[in-house]
């Protein structure tokens, strides 16, 4: 349990830094809101369009790969821990985990869906 | 500390998840309150892993199992959700008969 | 204990908000602080490589997709239609009384508790032993759950030219 006091100070530490930078600044500042002000912040250009537009489907299955190859790291980090002890099976596991999955990739490499057009 | 109180945690959860599948209207919130359920289900097996001193520790593996399949269930049912969405331009489910007739 | 009692009040309260808030933008940020609560509850509970693997496919990746179909979907007109339909009180008694039959089967069930003494080493080790030895099945299972849940999805989502 002690082991995890650091990384409670350090969330605490964080949340307080930002915390503090924000209540500082709401202290000490200035409010003249004006329309020219309030206008989505689009890098000093005129915006064009509003902020809730809607996005292309495309970025669905970029996040779709992302979870899925998230969900096998999960499932190497034991695997790592123990490898050593276990040999030459723990490999061919593995590599049959991984085999598997990398259809996957390659299906949707083949499917066209890792280009952006 | 005791099981019971763990166990309470997670029906209380569990009900939340409930109330939210049968009330929402937005697909999306239902599948959301289908998480609520499934964390339920693990905070249940890691107490019970934790003070039944289970063999093999078993509440350990099974929920990586159970995210495991959440995380499939979340792919698909958002890809169905955004499929029906290009179809009919909604995602209120009342709306979303076309099997119905 | 009380980093405990903590985590379980931040837990119910952002399941509330999950099930009760209009913008469903909020509802999914709610559902990461309630998914970060459980992680929290994990490590209480010395199952510290389990609250890793909920911050890195909860958080860090279902959230993702939540809130990647939350912005596919949503207008700025849609954004405050009702968001809850006529069976409310339906829904609360039926909830009430599923947590009330759950907590009393829970009481009446003799349970033998023994307390488990945790592995100083955390739970990552034995995770992986019984993940190439009793599970060893399950873990190639899982990975072909995966490969069907990538191409369903790919095929239902990916089409072309819309």
């Amino acid at each position: 349990m002690n082991d995890y006091l650091a990384v409670f100070i350090f969330i605490v530490m964080a949340l307080g830094f930002t915390a503090a930078g924000l209540i500082t600044a709401y202290l000490v500042r200035t409010s003249r809101p004006s329309l020219k002000k309030n206008e989505t912040y689009e890098c000093g250009e005129e915006p064009v369009g509003g902020a809730w537009i809607q996005f292309n489907m495309r970025y669905y299955v970029f996040a779709l790969l992302f979870v899925v190859f998230d969900v096998e790291a999960v499932f190497l980090f034991p695997w790592a821990v123990v490898f050593k002890s276990f040999g030459v099976s723990a490999l061919v596991e593995l590599l049959v985990f991984l085999g598997i999955l990398l259809a996957g990739l390659l299906y949707a490499w083949k499917k066209g869906s890792l280009q952006w057009e | 500390m005791m099981l019971l109180p763990f166990i309470g945690l997670s029906a209380i959860i569990f009900a939340i998840g409930i109330y939210g599948a049968l009330t929402r209207r937005n697909a999306i919130g239902i599948l959301m309150s289908l998480e609520l359920m499934f964390n339920a289900a693990n905070i249940n097996l890691v107490a019970a892993n934790k003070f039944l001193n289970l063999e093999n520790s078993i509440g350990i593996i099974f929920p990586i199992f159970i995210i495991t399949i959440a995380a499939a269930e979340a792919a698909v049912g958002l890809a169905i959700i955004l499929s029906l969405y290009r179809q009919i331009k909604t995602v209120y489910v009342e709306k979303i008969n076309i099997m119905k007739w | 204990m009380l980093l405990l009692l903590l985590f379980a009040a931040i837990a119910i309260i952002a399941a509330i908000l999950v099930v009760s808030m209009k913008n469903i933008m909020h509802c999914a940020l709610f559902l990461a602080l309630f998914l970060l609560s459980v992680a929290g509850i994990f490590f209480c509970l010395d199952a510290d490589f389990l609250g890793i693997v909920q911050i890195l496919v909860y958080v860090g990746g279902i959230i993702v997709l939540i809130l990647f179909a939350v912005m596919l979907t949503s207008r700025v007109s849609s954004a405050l239609l009702e968001q809850t339909n006529e069976q409310k009180g339906l829904a609360i008694t039926a909830c009430l009384l599923l947590a009330s039959a759950i907590t009393a089967a829970a009481f009446r069930t003799p349970l033998v508790t023994s307390f488990y003494t945790a592995d100083p080493e955390g739970t990552t080790r034995s995770t992986g032993e019984l993940l190439l030895t009793v599970y060893a099945l399950p873990f190639e299972i899982a990975s072909v759950v995966l490969l069907v849940a990538l191409i369903g999805a790919i095929v239902l989502a990916g089409k072309k030219g819309e």
